[in-house]
C-alpha cells in the first residue's frame, strides 16, 4: 500500500509551520513545499485564509479611547513631572 | 529568458497577493522586481505542479536559477496571456486526470476477479457519478490493492467534479504509484500531465536556456 | 513613586536566536521626545492614548485583574517620564518604554502572587462550546495519513464582516494564557514586528513565533466554532 510521497508535507504538518511560512522564516526547500501543497489541497487554502482573515481582524481591534479617568490621572502625572519632582 | 506562470483570476500571484502589470498595446508588462523576494516560473516540465486560473508567458531577468520545480529570477515581466488557457481547460485537465485514475482503477479491478466492479466504473458518466460508484468498492483499501486505487479513482473524481484540477491531478498521480508500487510512477504521471497542459494550452516550447 | 527605570542596551546575554539588529531610534520618535521633555501635553496625550491598550495587556499578562493592570501602567509612565531624561535612544524607544512597564509589572505580580490566585485566565475549552469537526486522518490511513479527513469549513465573507466576529476574536484573546496573549496582542492587533516584540519582551525570535502561532491557532479554532454553528 503506497501513501502520498514521503516527501511531501502532510496537511497536519503544514497549519503547524502557518506562522513561519507568513514571516517568512521558512527555508526554500520547504517554503516551496508549503507553496506547492497549497495548489493541490483546497482544504489547507482554506486554512491558510482563514488563518489570514483572523489575523486582518485582530487588526481591527487596535483601539485608541483612552477611559476619561486613566487621561486625568496620567495628565496628573505628567504635570507632576514636568514640574520637577 | 521566457517561461510560464500561473496566476489567480485578475493577474494576482497567488503566494504573494500582487498584480502583476498588463501588457498593453503589443508591448510587454512592466517589470516586476522585489528587493527580498525572487520571482518564480515554469519550465513545461513544472507546469502541473503550479496550476492555476490564468497562464501567461513571461519574460525573467537574468541570472535565472534552475530549482527542482521552478525557475528563481530577480525580476519578470508579463509577455502574453495564454488565451487557450481558461476556466474549460483546467477544468478538463482535472478529468482528464481522473480519467487517468479510473484506467488504473477498472484495470485493477478487472485483474481482481471484480468484473462487474469495473465495469460499474467504466459506465459511470458524469465525474460525481463516478466518485459515488468508486467510493462504494474502496472499503477495504486496507486489504486489498484494487480497493485502495477505487479509493484514489473516488477521490480525484471528486476534486474533478468540483473544478480542483490540480487536486485531482495530484490524487492521480498518487495512484499512479500505488499502482505499481514504484515511487519513480510518480515522476511519469506528472510527466503526461505536464505534455497534457501543454497540448490544450497550445504552448510551443519556449527556448531553455542551458543550466 | 520610584519605578524601576531600564537601562538602555542591556540585555540578557548572547542570543543567536534573535533577529537582525534593531535600528536606532527613529526621527520621528526623536521629535517626540523632545517634544515630552518640552512639557507639551497634547503629544503625551496621543502617545498614551496610541500605547495603552497594549500596554494593559501585556501587564494584564503578570497580574491578575485590570484594575491592578492599569496601576501597573500608570506606575510605569511614572518611570518612563523619570527616565526621559536620560534616555540617549540607543535603543527603538517602544521596546524601551515596555521593558519599564514589565519591570513594573513583575514587581506588582510578585507581590500579588503570594495572596491572589489567578482564576480563569489559563481555562480551555470552557463547558458547552461548540468546537468544530475539523479532524485529520490518523497515521496508518491508507492514502493520506495526516492529511484532512474532515477540513475546514468555508468562511464566507458575510461571516467576517459580521461585528460578531470582531468581539468574539477580543474574547478568545483575553481567554488566551498570559505570554500568547502579549504576543499577539503585539505583533495582531498593534502590529508591531517581530524583533521589536522580541526586544520588548525579552524572548527570542523562536519563542516568541511558537507563541504567536499558538495563539492565532486556538482564535482561528474558536472562531470557527463560532462560524460553524452559524451554519444552517
Amino acid at each position: 500500500m503506497s501513501a502520498a510521497r514521503p516527501q511531501d508535507l502532510a496537511c497536519r504538518e503544514l497549519v503547524e509551520i502557518l506562522t513561519d511560512f507568513l514571516d517568512g522564516a521558512l527555508d526554500e526547500r520547504t517554503r516551496t513545499q508549503v507553496e506547492q501543497h497549497l495548489v493541490l489541497c483546497p482544504g489547507c487554502t482554506e486554512y491558510l485564509r482563514q488563518f489570514r482573515a483572523t489575523i486582518g481582524s485582530a487588526r481591527k481591534l487596535a483601539e485608541e479611547d483612552l477611559p476619561p479617568r486613566v487621561r486625568e490621572n496620567l495628565l496628573d502625572v505628567f504635570r507632576h513631572w514636568r514640574h520637577g519632582s | 529568458m521566457r517561461a510560464w506562470k500561473f496566476l489567480d483570476s485578475g493577474r494576482v500571484a497567488p503566494f504573494g497577493g500582487h498584480v502583476w502589470p498588463a501588457p498593453s498595446a503589443g508591448a510587454p508588462g512592466e517589470w516586476l522586481r522585489f528587493p527580498a523576494q525572487e520571482i518564480f516560473a515554469c519550465r513545461s516540465a513544472d507546469l502541473p505542479w503550479w496550476i492555476g486560473p490564468e497562464l501567461w508567458e513571461i519574460e525573467l531577468e537574468a541570472p535565472v536559477r534552475g530549482l527542482e520545480t521552478q525557475l528563481a529570477a530577480p525580476g519578470g515581466r508579463l509577455i502574453r496571456r495564454v488565451v487557450d488557457w481558461d476556466a474549460a481547460a483546467l477544468r478538463a485537465y482535472g478529468v482528464a486526470c481522473a480519467e487517468r485514475a479510473r484506467a488504473l482503477a477498472v484495470d485493477a479491478l478487472t485483474r481482481d476477479g471484480r468484473a462487474e466492479e469495473a465495469a460499474a466504473l467504466t459506465r459511470a458518466r458524469s465525474m460525481l457519478e463516478l466518485s459515488r460508484v468508486a467510493r462504494g468498492f474502496a472499503g477495504d483499501a486496507r486489504e486489498r490493492q484494487s480497493s485502495n486505487l477505487a479509493g484514489y479513482l473516488a477521490e480525484s473524481s471528486m476534486r474533478a467534479s468540483e473544478a480542483a484540477a490540480a487536486a485531482a491531478a495530484n490524487i492521480a498521480a498518487n495512484a499512479a504509484v500505488a499502482a505499481v508500487k514504484d515511487p519513480t510512477a510518480f515522476d511519469h504521471e506528472r510527466q503526461w500531465q505536464a505534455q497534457w497542459i501543454s497540448e490544450r494550452a497550445g504552448l510551443t516550447p519556449v527556448p531553455v536556456a542551458a543550466m | 513613586m520610584a519605578a524601576a527605570v531600564s537601562s538602555e542596551g542591556s540585555r540578557e546575554g548572547p542570543d543567536a536566536t534573535r533577529g537582525a539588529a534593531l535600528p536606532l531610534l527613529t526621527p520621528e520618535d526623536r521629535a517626540l521626545v523632545e517634544r515630552l521633555r518640552a512639557g507639551d501635553e497634547a503629544t503625551f496625550l496621543a502617545f498614551v492614548e496610541k500605547n495603552h491598550r497594549a500596554m494593559i495587556r501585556v501587564a494584564m499578562g503578570y497580574v491578575s485583574s485590570e484594575g491592578i493592570a492599569e496601576e501597573v501602567v500608570q506606575e510605569a509612565w511614572v518611570g518612563i517620564l523619570q527616565g526621559l531624561a536620560k534616555f540617549e535612544g540607543r535603543c527603538p524607544l517602544r521596546a524601551w518604554m515596555f521593558r519599564i512597564l514589565i519591570n513594573c509589572a513583575k514587581m506588582r505580580g510578585g507581590r500579588e502572587a503570594r495572596s491572589v490566585p489567578f482564576s480563569a485566565l489559563e481555562s480551555d475549552n470552557p463547558e458547552g462550546e461548540r468546537r468544530p469537526v475539523e479532524t485529520f486522518r490518523p497515521p496508518d490511513d491508507p492514502r493520506w495519513p495526516g492529511h484532512w479527513a474532515r477540513g475546514p469549513e468555508r468562511w464566507t465573507d458575510e461571516r467576517l464582516a459580521d461585528a460578531e466576529a470582531l468581539t468574539r476574536i477580543k474574547a478568545e484573546i483575553e481567554k488566551l494564557p498570559p505570554n500568547q496573549r502579549q504576543v499577539i496582542t503585539l505583533r495582531d492587533i498593534e502590529d508591531w514586528d517581530s524583533a521589536e516584540v522580541c526586544e520588548a519582551l525579552g524572548i527570542s525570535e523562536a519563542n516568541q513565533r511558537v507563541l504567536l502561532h499558538r495563539a492565532r491557532t486556538r482564535v482561528r479554532q474558536a472562531l470557527a466554532g463560532w462560524a460553524a454553528e452559524e451554519t444552517p
